[in-house]
């Protein structure tokens, strides 16, 4: 009986511990958004353990052991595991239910397809760190087609302008150009001037460099490393909102998505998009899932271009025949820069030392110091969604001289402005500004505005006088004309009259008129803009309540041809052309005889394209230096058999004062159809890849298709899952389609 | 002469879903088009949450009608020439994934005079997960491969379609006709029927051979004797093709 019992305990014994030992490894697909991979796993008929090492890794963590416990760290977080027995060589197993309870929803566990799939908003892990998205917020503006063309001669742009007034005629001419490799910049008028600029918007020690003649008739010499465009990250920036439940969020900046997520199930979302140091324009595009087109809002990230990133110096300086100025600027810290100066103008040296502080984002300020004339200069500024606020305080000697506020607000169809100061004029003599301004601009087309002035002069020699000014003017706005009754009245005239504006295709004409009560005499105002394809033309005339400020100017443009134009503004347009055209030898280039296909759209995100003449599409204010995006629009393509050879979508970045010309040549590809036999595996594991870099899909059926330009190209099979060159084949391509067909096993490497 | 017949609503709905998780759509569900814009794009939507495999094909043939069904009729148009001959599309076949879009764009070449159809057959199949244990027999025959054919018209110059007509029924509320088409000009556009001037019940139809109508009336048609009256106002069908598009005499019809 005894001995009975023994043999029964030992029996249980044995078969509990054969029992324990029995763990089916299985394999378990990990997706995260970006990629796929298979986890180790085991499955002891009740519970599944995972490989932690293996596990955490994938998830982009740190594993440390200690005794029985796993550890996961990274940047932000940091998870305790309790391993199912002590770790061996560096293996952890993990009960599947501690982490998914450690995880909450950020981990699904599909138990019958054996998939542990990652949410793409998960918080309790670095979901965008996974999907190498931080690479596209390197610090400089990222990689791109159609760099820079730097060119002796690359057009001209005249601008003019004759002015009218008290003083008589006054012409004035300016020239901008981009030649030498750099670009020019010249004024003629009464005086002239000239200024050559040469920027290297890449370089960290010199990024332009400037020499001319100015206005005061000196010639001088400028260098700096200033960038020339953003390129320093300042923060990361959350956005969270609220959308339609699973819904696809892109935040997109300069055309390029900087990252997507999908809402959870409540409609919530959590973007994080970097700010640059400068002005970031970010657009967030939301497509409901079955959606058919995605809604955009735009949202500005602000930081101050008075700071200077961490560790970062910037420097520049100035000589001319009399002057010579030398300023540095010192990140001390992301929020924090100092400064510093060094200035001698006709042998007075003057030294500046200060700093600029942002203790939040939303708000900046200055302070400098000049010496030895103990002068200080401090300013406040501060934005807010809906208001923004300017001062400016100037003292010397322990005693204020200027103080001037700027405030502006506004909510709903309503904006409010302040203006105001108080000033030491010469003589001792103090001013008192103050400017209240309100306007009302409805949806409907209604327009107010109402404003007050007050004015206080107060001298040694004279008594307080205080002046009042104001004006109120109500009307509507409608498609193409908005006009405004007004009466108004400041220190000269007290007038009632109109104002308009008619926009027509290609005209517009803005008009005032209206009667002084006090001079009794007519004032008015007329400008009329003519647009035409030989050039256009701006003209405006003015006159006021006493006549010896009436003014009368014209300026326009005269397109000469392509690359040189009279141009009505002088300021350095930076211009896009997008010719797309058949490229029927497929040399890329664009060849006599190969012609400029019209009908062929493009998007460029941020702006948008009038079509040329000639067929090409032309973007206008383009920011300089700034990365556009474009895609072709595959539906407006007639021939199905011509491709871009710049790919559906390509970015280029704004050349500052030229129009930058860009070739899209569209290419006949041939269609090369595969079939992959002997599959030994399910054939969606399988991608071709095109000489080792583009990649297509397998079919379920084990198919393949591809579209490429002739020549030698050769085909390799790859499992993605494990990552096996399975097979390989190469293949010349002619000008007619193909049919070939990959072996597993006859052409496996 | 080889017929194959499809269901009617794989037809019509021209957007499905699949497997409960994959949803494609084709727009426009037809397209007509003439020599003098000889081209055009089909898009492609996958409104679903998985993938799906589309394979794009063109295929001679018309939707047309027995006496109780319509369908799908393959390698037959009457009269209506083979657009197959002369159409190249791109591309032949795509992955959609879960929101993915993808347009086929389609251009006809030089092609005779009178109207010609082919259909585009859209086969969608889900594209599945990748599962590290599947075996490749079954990851490729295990799944449901399903249609949407789009019919697309060209005309090349004009004409005036032929058509005969017979009543099949009448009820109090329904006039079911039977349509035929004896020309090589299709006829898309609206059918009226009049009773002594008086206009009862309209409906449109595109008759490439033939074609089971049933029009709506709002009076019970009792003389049994009716006019049908047509007209090219056709749903989704652009003002410069109905132009070029004739309008049939009108027909009376006793019974």
């Amino acid at each position: 009986m005894r001995k009975r019992g023994l043999t029964t305990i030992l029996l249980m014994f044995v078969l509990r511990l054969a029992t324990a030992q029995v763990l089916m490894e299985v394999p378990l697909l990990l997706e995260v958004p970006g990629k796929e991979q298979m986890v180790r796993a085991w499955y002891d008929g009740e519970i599944f353990l995972v490989d932690g090492r293996e596990l955490f890794y994938a998830l982009g963590f740190t594993v440390q052991f200690q005794g029985a416990q796993l550890k996961a760290l990274d940047a932000r977080h940091q998870h305790v595991f309790a391993c199912a027995s002590l770790p061996q060589g560096n293996s952890c197993k993990i009960a599947l239910s501690d982490l998914l309870s450690g995880f909450g929803n950020a981990l699904h566990f599909d138990r019958n397809r054996l998939e542990l799939r990652a949410s793409s908003v998960a918080s309790t892990f670095n979901v965008r760190a996974l999907r190498e998205r931080q690479s596209s917020w390197i610090e400089a503006p990222g990689p791109h087609l159609f760099d820079r063309t730097r060119t002796m001669w690359g057009g001209l742009m005249v601008s003019w302008q004759v002015r009218h007034d008290a003083f008589g005629v006054r012409p004035y001419i300016q020239l901008t150009g981009s030649v030498l490799h750099g670009t020019v910049g010249a004024t003629i008028g009464d005086d002239y001037t000239w200024v050559y600029r040469y920027d290297r918007p890449r370089s960290k020690w010199l990024t332009q460099v400037e020499a001319g003649r100015y206005t005061n008739g000196s010639t001088g010499l400028s260098i700096t490393n200033v960038p020339l465009a953003r390129q320093h990250l300042q923060r990361v920036r959350t956005i969270q909102g609220r959308t339609a439940p699973h819904a696809l969020i892109q935040a997109v900046i300069s055309g390029e998505v900087v990252d997507q997520v999908q809402a959870d199930a409540e409609g919530r979302y959590e973007l994080q998009t970097p700010v640059w140091y400068g002005t970031t324009k970010l657009e967030v595009r939301t497509q409901p899932l079955g959606g058919i087109r995605a809604t955009s809002e735009l949202h500005y990230q602000f930081t101050p271009t008075s700071l200077v990133p961490p560790k970062k110096v910037y420097y520049s300086a100035h000589v001319k025949e009399d002057a010579y100025a030398l300023n540095l600027q010192y990140g001390l810290h992301e929020r924090l820069t100092l400064r510093g100066a060094l200035s001698q103008v006709q042998g007075h040296t003057e030294a500046v030392s200060g700093l600029t502080l942002s203790p939040v984002v939303f708000l900046v300020l200055s302070t400098q110091l000049h010496l030895p004339s103990m002068r200080w200069l401090t300013m406040l500024r501060m934005w807010r969604s809906g208001l923004r606020l300017n001062t400016y305080v100037d003292a010397q000697g322990g005693e204020f001289f200027n103080a001037n506020i700027t405030a502006s607000a506004s909510k709903g169809p309503f904006s409010l402005l302040l203006r105001g100061g108080r000033s030491v004029l010469v003589g001792r003599y103090r001013s008192l500004i103050l400017y209240p301004e309100i306007w009302l601009h409805h949806r409907t087309g209604l327009l107010m505005q109402a404003n007050w002035g007050f004015d206080r002069l107060q001298g040694p020699l004279v008594q307080a006088t205080t002046s009042h000014s104001w004006r109120f003017a109500a009307g509507w706005s409608f498609a193409r004309l908005r006009l405004v009754a007004y009466a108004e009245r400041n220190y000269t005239q007290q007038a009632y009259g109109a104002e308009g504006l008619l926009t027509l295709r290609h005209k517009s004409l803005a008009f005032g008129a209206g009667w002084d009560v006090n001079h009794q005499i007519p004032v008015a105002s007329l400008s009329i803009q003519i647009t035409s394809s030989f050039g256009s033309l701006f003209a405006h005339g003015r006159r006021d309540a006493h006549g010896f400020t009436h003014s009368q100017q014209a300026q326009g443009s005269i397109h000469l041809w392509p690359g040189v134009a009279l141009t009505p503004s002088g300021h350095q347009e930076s211009a896009a052309e997008l010719r797309i055209f058949e490229d029927i030898n497929a040399n890329g280039k664009q060849d006599s005889g190969e012609r400029i296909l019209p009908h062929i759209d493009a998007q460029l995100y941020q702006s948008g394209w009038t079509r040329l003449k000639t067929g090409a599409l032309y973007s206008a204010h383009l920011e300089p230096y700034q990365r556009y995006q474009v895609r072709i629009l595959e539906a407006s393509i007639r021939d199905p058999s011509l491709h871009p050879a710049t790919g559906w979508d390509f970015s280029f970045t704004a050349d500052p004062g030229r129009r930058k010309v860009i070739h899209v040549p569209m290419q006949q590809l041939v269609h090369v159809t595969g079939q992959i036999t002997a599959l030994d595996r399910a054939p969606l594991r399988l991608k071709v890849l095109l000489n080792n870099e583009e990649r297509a899909e397998v079919y379920r059926d084990g198919g393949f298709a591809l579209q490429v330009r002739p020549g030698r190209y050769t085909l390799t099979i790859i499992d993605v899952l494990d990552q096996d060159v399975l097979a390989e084949k190469s293949v010349e391509i002619g000008t007619e389609p193909i049919r070939v067909t990959i072996d597993l096993e006859e052409d496996r490497l | 002469m080889v017929r194959s017949f499809l269901v009617l609503s794989i037809i019509g709905i021209l957007a499905c879903q699949a497997y409960g998780q994959a949803a494609l759509s084709v727009t426009p569900a037809y397209a007509v088009v003439t020599n003098e814009v000889p081209y055009g794009a089909f898009t492609l939507y996958n409104a679903g949450t998985e993938g799906v495999e589309v394979t794009i094909s063109a295929r001679y043939g018309a939707i047309a009608s027995t006496d109780s069904t319509t369908a799908v009729v393959l390698d037959e148009a009457g009269q209506l020439g083979d657009l197959t001959k002369h159409v190249t599309f791109f591309p032949d076949r795509c992955i959609l994934p879960a929101g993915g879009e993808q347009i086929v764009r389609y251009r006809i070449n030089t092609v005779p005079e009178g109207g010609h159809i082919a259909l585009m057959h859209f086969a969608m199949q889900e594209r599945g997960a990748i599962v590290n244990g599947q075996v490749p027999a079954v990851a490729t025959g295990l799944s449901i491969v399903y249609n949407l054919v789009a019919p697309l018209v060209y005309l090349q110059g004009s004409g005036i379609p032929i058509l005969t007509a017979r009543v099949l029924e009448s009820t109090p509320n329904t006039l079911h006709l039977y349509l035929e088409s004896h020309g090589p000009w299709p006829f898309l556009g609206g059918i009226r029927v009049l009773q002594d001037g008086q206009q009862f019940g309209r409906a449109e139809a595109a008759v490439y051979t033939t074609r089971l109508v049933r029009i709506p009336v709002h009076q019970d048609l009792e003389k049994r004797r009716v006019q049908l009256q047509f007209d090219t106002e056709y749903t989704g069908l652009p003002r410069s093709i109905q132009r070029i598009l004739g309008v049939p005499s009108s027909i009376e019809l006793t019974w």
